[in-house]
């Protein structure tokens, strides 16, 4: 090994003592984009390059590959990190997000084990003397022999993967945590793990790793949803039977992701059942579902339409008269996919989302928000090693407003963001010690903040913002590498760009003192597709895993991502009706620089996974707002925004069991996040609103019998910093709160316990028959214990007291939830 | 912008002078308010010195005009505040330096000037406030700007509804922005002799509309504002009072404002306007008010706000001639 890299240094004439003094500036000043320079930046693109070349240097023998889907057999969806392992080499691959594996080896006879969590492991006997297509089918495991099986070959990914900073959730997983309201919910489970938390409940979106909402890439098929959660935070939009699959990265990111600082939560879908009908639904308390899949043509073609809707409006409506009957609230969701085996090399896929949600006054009088995407994607085989997908996807988020009793006298307002995406993405199995992937993506931002109409008795006003368009593109190329039975390292480099574009105003601001909103020293105008400003920025990443032995494992990582849209948000949680902004002239680009180290260990034989992580990150040009911030419809937003510095640290722990009647997990976050920012708290480290020092979680799963489950978790959460006054005084008889530092108390602990109960029907007609329906009843308190878990505490003077000499000062600690909230549902599936 | 903001739903919740934001709630309400709940907490506050509160907010008329001077104190601290006494202050015409001395005839920090027979202030001139107190000099100038005239008061017929179970009248001014941007202005409403003075019945203009990032401009007040001189009140058993029912009475005063003192007001307002509850989701963090009093002692903090307001004002009941039109 060391040899090798002796070998390899010498090949790119550079030292990693080179790249690692370049890279080390970064973690002593912020200074880094400087520092990184042209010299560092060729060095680095040698060493990879080198890395890569020299695998095929050393190895030239004749070879074959074994490549292939992997499905489930009972309804045909391709299985997502599926490992196909051989056996005499003790290494294999991992199936991709569209089943596909391949593996290139010298001839000769293997034995190759298809192994999935919760399959019947499959052992196939092959002579390797040409390449081989090998599709294969996975089956459940028989429940009864499952104990033996799954102790016998448990998975050992936790150690073993590349992967690090990266939690997983199967759909079964999420469907076994009680939930609010007994509704399902993605990105509530996700929660729970560790590093991922959110200020409250009813907020929208999520933090991770010190990171704020804005900063997390959500991805629904690879076109990004701007807006995760239906009626403000309280559901997330992802209907949980067509999901199929979650992925959320909060560090050791792969080159092929990019645009966002904090996380890119993958989404992915499901492609629909290929060998029968399936009609699968449930009632709960908030959301009536059903979702229908099949084969279009069997094995060839299949499709699944899931749709959700609320249904309170429909309850409500027979007790709302008295001018009340317009009133309207529900919140929809429809998520379509179908995909086509057009031939061995090439599989098409198609999916859509559109979700709404509509609050209507009366009649005239409403907000609506939503997303739609549409995502096409191509797979092809350019032979068995080169894997090509391109994706083509539009995503559209839109909201709109309108007030006004009269058409004299109203006000609309939307505003959308478009954005259009075609990447492609190649992965080059060179054999089993690498795998290579490279692409290029390019992106259009269509953002419309305000198109605006104001009308006062008849006469109207034109309040509209300029569209700002801008185009990002990224290349990238990264490679996993198996250097040795103990070493595996994945690299890749990932170069973005953006440009921001006209037509419209361009302003530059004067100097002020920091705080304070910003003059404005020119307006210039700038031509329809006129680049304005252009970024560009390197973003190396790396990992490495190094197996200690055969439960026991080391990874690191380091990623830099870079970020060229930013989500204007300065209330608590945030808004569907939050403005996104590009990179301008005046707002420069989001960086983060994040190392991760941890140790990876499983016990019992892979019955128990335990994971401690240590994580550092830095972040540049941090969006923050001078107090009085006018963020909504004010073309000069850009002179209310200030920039500064974050970092965040933590430690993360982690175990979970698997298997047995017992299932879950705990977790632990010990961490901290902090801005710095001029114009702030006297341009002082302070704590984000969404810093916590201690967040723990248990969630536990209990099969109590054949078709009796118990469920439940605790969640332990330190109280989040809020801003606290300090003195008060009194101007035209209103008390003025006055304030010493931004963030300087915090709100107390939060801790909730859920419990939740699965109660399967019997699948048995009395007769004997086996009946046509599954169906199952859902169970769930949410908040069992009842806590008023305070969201934050808020001062006031006491407006009833106002009309004698002094008012009354007091202050009151908000919980959204106040009790133990129960709720059930009847699920079924024929 | 606050022209969206009063109708954008996170102030909507907040400032509920006109239906649509009484209505807006109830959806909301239907289903999360039965599991929210707030409980009054006490938290130890640490102590802070206190600062000089300047309350300068003269007017061009023949009132009385009061320059206040008291001392901030700790945010729980519920008692008077300490008057600030034996200070000097005058405002000075910037154009014909002439200086009108304030005088603190009770001793209690209210410095009054009473004008003889004409107001001290001239409509587009600039003024100076100096106040000497403890050997440290406070500065502050303005502008006394026009303000247009209230052309009238209306009131809009409702019947009963699931709100305010009795007839009632939302009240409307009308009145129309100067010409040019850059306007200001503050309303204040007196309902039955009453001064509305809660935090959420604040009501300002920055042109025709609410706020400067947007342009309203020489248009007649956009609806919210025009009705923002309707009171929203419940009574001691929870029921809501009608804005205004047949004979109320209302006198509103549009007052000019410097720019400055129109974002003091707009900022204050989002400071003190609180609601709690589900609204505290979508809060801004609090933070300071700004003032235009300067201290000639390097580092020493000063509150509180200056402005010389030209006033308009009408009055007028809720009788058949004013009823707008009915509303079925």
């Amino acid at each position: 090994m060391i040899i090798r890299l002796v070998f390899l240094e010498k090949l790119s004439k550079v030292t990693f003592f080179d790249i690692w003094e370049n890279y080390s500036d970064c973690f002593s000043s912020n200074g880094w984009l400087k520092n990184f320079n042209r010299r560092t930046m060729i060095k680095t693109i040698l060493v990879a390059f080198t890395l890569l070349f020299a695998t095929f240097v050393i190895s030239a023998q004749e070879k074959y590959t074994l490549s292939g889907y992997v499905n489930d057999k009972s309804n045909g969806e391709s299985l997502i990190g599926a490992t196909v392992l051989i056996e005499e080499l003790g290494s294999g691959n991992v199936t991709n997000f569209y089943g596909f594996y391949s593996i290139t080896l010298p001839a000769g006879e293997y034995s190759v084990l298809y192994r999935f969590i919760g399959f019947e492991t499959i052992r196939k006997k092959i002579n390797l003397t040409e390449n081989i297509r090998l599709d294969m089918e996975m089956g459940f495991q028989d429940e009864e022999l499952e104990a033996v099986v799954v102790s016998a070959k448990a998975q050992d990914a936790n150690v073993s993967s590349m992967e690090m900073s990266t939690q997983e959730l199967d759909i079964k997983t999420i469907k076994k945590i009680p939930a609010f309201l007994g509704e399902v919910d993605v990105i509530k489970s996700l929660q729970l793990l560790p590093g991922v938390s959110t200020v409250g409940e009813g907020a929208s979106g999520f933090n991770v790793r010190g990171g704020s909402v804005g900063q997390n890439l959500i991805l629904l098929d690879e076109a990004p949803v701007y807006n995760s959660s239906h009626l403000f935070g309280f559901f997330s939009v992802f209907n949980p039977d067509a999901v199929k699959d979650v992925k959320l990265y909060k560090g050791g990111v792969p080159a092929e992701y990019g645009g966002r600082l904090s996380s890119i939560l993958d989404v992915r879908m499901k492609e629909g059942n290929s060998k029968e009908y399936e009609v699968t639904g449930g009632i709960g308390n908030v959301f009536s579902r059903l979702a229908v899949e099949g084969p279009i043509k069997k094995d060839k073609a299949s499709f699944i339409v899931a749709a959700r809707r609320s249904y309170i409006d429909i309850l409500a409506k027979p007790f709302l008269d008295d001018g009340l009957e317009d009133i309207g609230l529900n919140f929809y969701d429809i998520t379509a996919k179908a995909n086509y085996n057009i031939s061995d090399k090439d599989r098409v896929y198609v999916s859509g989302y559109i979700g709404r949600d509509n609050f209507n006054f009366d009649a005239n009088q409403g907000f609506n928000w939503g997303n739609k995407t549409l995502t096409f994607r191509w797979n092809h085989l350019f032979s068995d090693k080169l894997f090509s997908n391109t994706t083509f996807y539009l995503s559209d988020y839109d909201y709109s407003f309108e007030v006004g009793e009269t058409e004299d006298d109203s006000f609309s307002w939307s505003s959308r963001i478009l954005t259009y995406n075609f990447k492609e993405q190649l992965s080059f199995f060179i054999n089993t010690n690498n795998e290579l992937s490279f692409g290029v993506e390019a992106i259009l931002y269509r953002l419309k903040p305000a198109e605006v109409t104001g009308i006062s008795i008849g006469e109207s006003t034109d309040l509209s913002l300029d569209e700002r368009k801008s185009f990002e593109s990224a290349f990238y190329i990264g490679n996993t590498q198996k250097v040795s039975n103990k070493l595996s390292l994945q690299y890749g480099l990932r170069f973005s760009t953006f440009t921001y574009l006209g037509r419209g105003d361009v302003y530059e601001f004067g100097e002020t003192e920091p705080g304070l909103r910003k003059p404005i020293a020119s307006v210039t105008e700038a031509k329809n597709w006129e680049s304005i400003e252009s970024y560009f920025n390197l973003e190396p990443r790396f990992s490495f895993n190094y197996g200690i032995n055969a439960s026991t494992s080391i990874k690191g990582s380091y990623n830099r991502m870079s970020q060229y849209i930013h989500l204007v948000s300065n209330t608590t949680a945030s808004l569907p009706t939050d403005v996104w902004t590009p990179s301008t002239n005046n707002i420069k680009p989001q960086l983060a620089d994040q190392v991760a180290i941890g140790v990876f260990k499983n016990f019992f034989n892979n019955k128990l996974e335990a994971s401690v992580e240590g994580y550092y990150k830095i972040m540049q040009n941090q969006v923050d707002y001078i107090d009085g911030a006018d963020l909504l419809i004010n073309q000069y937003v850009e002179g209310d925004l200030l920039s500064g510095d974050g970092r965040a640290y933590g430690l993360e722990f982690y175990l979970k069991k698997n298997s047995g009647k017992l299932t879950g997990w705990v977790s632990y976050t010990l961490a901290k996040t902090e801005l710095k920012v001029d114009g702030v708290n006297d341009g002082e480290w302070y704590e984000t609103r969404f810093d916590q020092t201690h967040n723990l979680t248990v969630a536990g799963n209990y099969d109590l019998s054949a078709n009796i489950s118990l469920s439940a978790n605790f969640t332990y959460i330190t109280g989040t910093p809020y801003t606290l006054p300090s003195y008060r005084y009194e101007v035209q008889g209103y008390t003025i709160p006055g304030i010493e530092s931004r963030n300087n108390g915090r709100i107390p602990d939060y801790h909730r316990l859920d419990l939740g109960m699965r109660w399967d029907m019997r699948t048995i007609k009395r007769k004997g028959k086996q009946k046509n329906v599954e169906d199952y009843w859902q169970f769930t308190v949410y908040n069992a214990y009842g806590r008023r878990n305070p969201f934050s505490i808020y001062f006031a003077q006491n407006s009833d007291l106002s009309t004698v000499d002094q008012s009354v000062t007091s202050a009151t600690q908000v919980a959204i939830l106040g009790s133990a909230i129960p709720a059930f549902s009847y699920n079924f599936k024929f | 912008m606050r022209f969206l903001e009063n109708i954008n739903f996170k102030v909507t919740m907040v400032k509920s002078n006109s239906m649509v934001k009484r209505l807006f709630w109830l959806p909301v309400l239907s289903v999360l308010f039965l599991f929210g709940c707030e409980d009054e907490v006490i938290i130890d506050l640490p102590e802070v010195e206190p600062s000089l509160v300047v309350d300068a907010w003269l007017t061009h008329s023949l009132d009385t005009q009061v320059v206040k001077l008291t001392y901030s104190r700790s945010y729980f601290e519920n008692a008077a505040a300490l008057p600030g006494v034996d200070a000097e202050v005058f405002v000075v015409d910037l154009e014909t330096e002439e200086v009108i001395t304030f005088v603190d005839v009770a001793s209690n920090g209210n410095y009054i000037y009473v004008p003889q027979g004409d107001s001290f202030a001239i409509i587009g001139r600039d003024y100076a406030l100096a106040i000497t107190l403890d050997d440290i000099e406070y500065y502050s100038a303005t502008t006394l700007n026009p303000v247009p005239t209230i052309d009238s008061i209306t009131f809009e017929y409702y019947p009963s509804d699931a709100f305010i179970e009795e007839e009632y009248y939302i009240g409307e001014f009308y009145a129309r922005d100067f010409e040019g941007r850059g306007n200001s202005y503050w309303i204040k409403t007196w309902k039955n002799g009453l001064y509305l003075d809660d935090p959420d019945e604040i009501s300002f203009a920055y042109d025709a509309g609410f706020s400067e990032g947007a342009e309203v401009d020489g248009l007649v007040f956009i609806s919210p504002i025009r009705q923002s001189i309707n009171e929203f009140e419940e009574d001691d058993n929870g029921d809501n009072i009608p804005p205004y029912a047949l004979g109320d009475s209302v006198y509103v005063e549009l007052h000019s404002l410097s720019n400055e003192a129109w974002f003091f007001l707009a900022r204050v307002s989002d400071e003190i306007n609180r609601p709690g509850g589900f609204a505290e989701l979508f809060s801004t963090p609090l933070a300071n008010s700004p003032t235009n009093i300067i201290c000639s002692e390097e580092g020493k903090l000063v509150l509180g706000f200056f402005n010389i307001a030209s006033i308009n004002a009408m009055g007028e009941t809720v009788r058949e001639e004013t009823i707008r039109d009915v509303f079925d």
